[in-house]
């Protein structure tokens, strides 16, 4: 199946595979904060929030299977693993950005109070923990503002980079397994 | 014995890559950082990809690492694995469909001890929660190799 010359775009693929963790980690993170918000702040550092990540960890990694696996069934073709790790980082590049889109559009727009009410939640849970006052200062120093667009696109580009690396492995692993000749 | 090395800038790709997560997951601890780690920008990085639960999870300087017990045996363990493909690539002989079947036996212990847990069976411990996500990291690198790595015949 070697078909170099007329190979098929990825963007599909890619797509396809972004959308679907895109979904994912929106439903997660604004999930989470509702849960926070919906539970006491007792100075726990994991919080009911988690347990939703209990269940779902690692599948924001899923991303490159995904692309990679349609890509090479849909067009029922090989490539090599530089290509799985390509659709595979573009894939959680684009699912991340489409979270943030959708994160933006949700917490500044259908519901604007949300950044707010998490933030003195946090600071609540703060307090809950009896930390001295010099170290408390220097936590919320650490807190960002709810308000800040800086703060939104930092969490954005380190998630970026790192969900990026992630599910260019996973596109890696998905080209070995769905589109390399057996060995 | 010679070694073909193939795919290089990919390796490189890979091994900065694995090296990056794996320092990132140590979390603050690893620069003497002791502020509460669920506020470090190490920790939000993983926030959507680990639970971060502190009960399940190692610190360093007293600082929680920034993914639990068994995301730390992936990522170290992966990166492990990947500085040492050389060696693999010089030792293996097992088809892919081998180390196929090792990525998905170690993903299926892996749930098996998720759900035991879970379920009051047993109550593993971050030991082996670790070992256990080490073998996962390490079945990928393997997985990985005849990619990067491949023992030439002497006819080559």
């Amino acid at each position: 199946m070697e078909n170099e010359e007329l190979k098929p775009s990825y963007w599909t693929s890619v797509f396809i595979g972004a959308i679907i963790i895109g979904v994912i980690i929106t439903v997660l993170s604004i999930g989470s904060q509702y849960m926070t918000l919906n539970s006491e702040p007792t100075g726990a550092q994991f919080t009911l929030a988690q347990v939703l990540g209990l269940v779902v960890c690692l599948v924001a990694a899923i991303g490159g299977i995904i692309s990679t696996r349609h890509y090479a069934k849909e067009n029922d073709l090989t490539f090599p693993i530089g290509t799985g790790a390509l659709v595979g980082f573009l894939t959680g590049v684009i699912g991340v950005v489409i979270s943030g889109v959708v994160s933006l559009i949700w917490t500044k727009i259908i519901d604007p109070g949300l950044n707010e009410a998490v933030y003195e939640w946090q600071i609540r849970n703060l307090e809950a923990q009896n930390l001295p006052d010099a170290q408390m200062e220097m936590m919320m120093s650490f807190l960002p503002d709810p308000t800040s667009m800086s703060a939104f696109f930092m969490a954005t580009g380190v998630s970026l980079i790192v969900i990026g690396i992630v599910n260019a492995l996973t596109g890696m692993i998905g080209a070995k397994i769905f589109a390399s000749e057996e060995e | 014995m010679v070694i073909e090395f193939k795919n290089r800038p990919l390796y490189i790709l890979l091994f900065i890559g694995s090296l990056l997560l794996f320092i990132i997951a140590l979390g603050p601890g690893l620069f003497g950082d002791i502020s509460i780690s669920y506020i470090s920008w190490q920790f939000k990085v993983f926030h959507l990809l680990c639970h971060q639960d502190s009960a399940r999870s190692f610190f360093i300087n007293g600082s929680q690492m920034a993914t639990c017990a068994r995301c730390i045996g992936i990522y170290g363990a992966l990166f492990i694995g990947v500085i040492s493909m050389p060696f693999w690539g010089l030792i293996k002989t097992l088809k892919f469909r081998y180390y196929f079947r090792f990525l998905i036996g170690t993903i299926i212990l892996n749930l098996i001890d998720v759900f035991g847990n879970l379920f009051e069976i047993w109550t593993n411990t971050n030991v082996s929660r670790l070992l256990l996500g080490s073998m996962f990291g390490l079945s990928v690198a393997l997985l990985l190799t005849s990619e990067f790595f491949k023992k030439l015949n002497k006819e080559d």
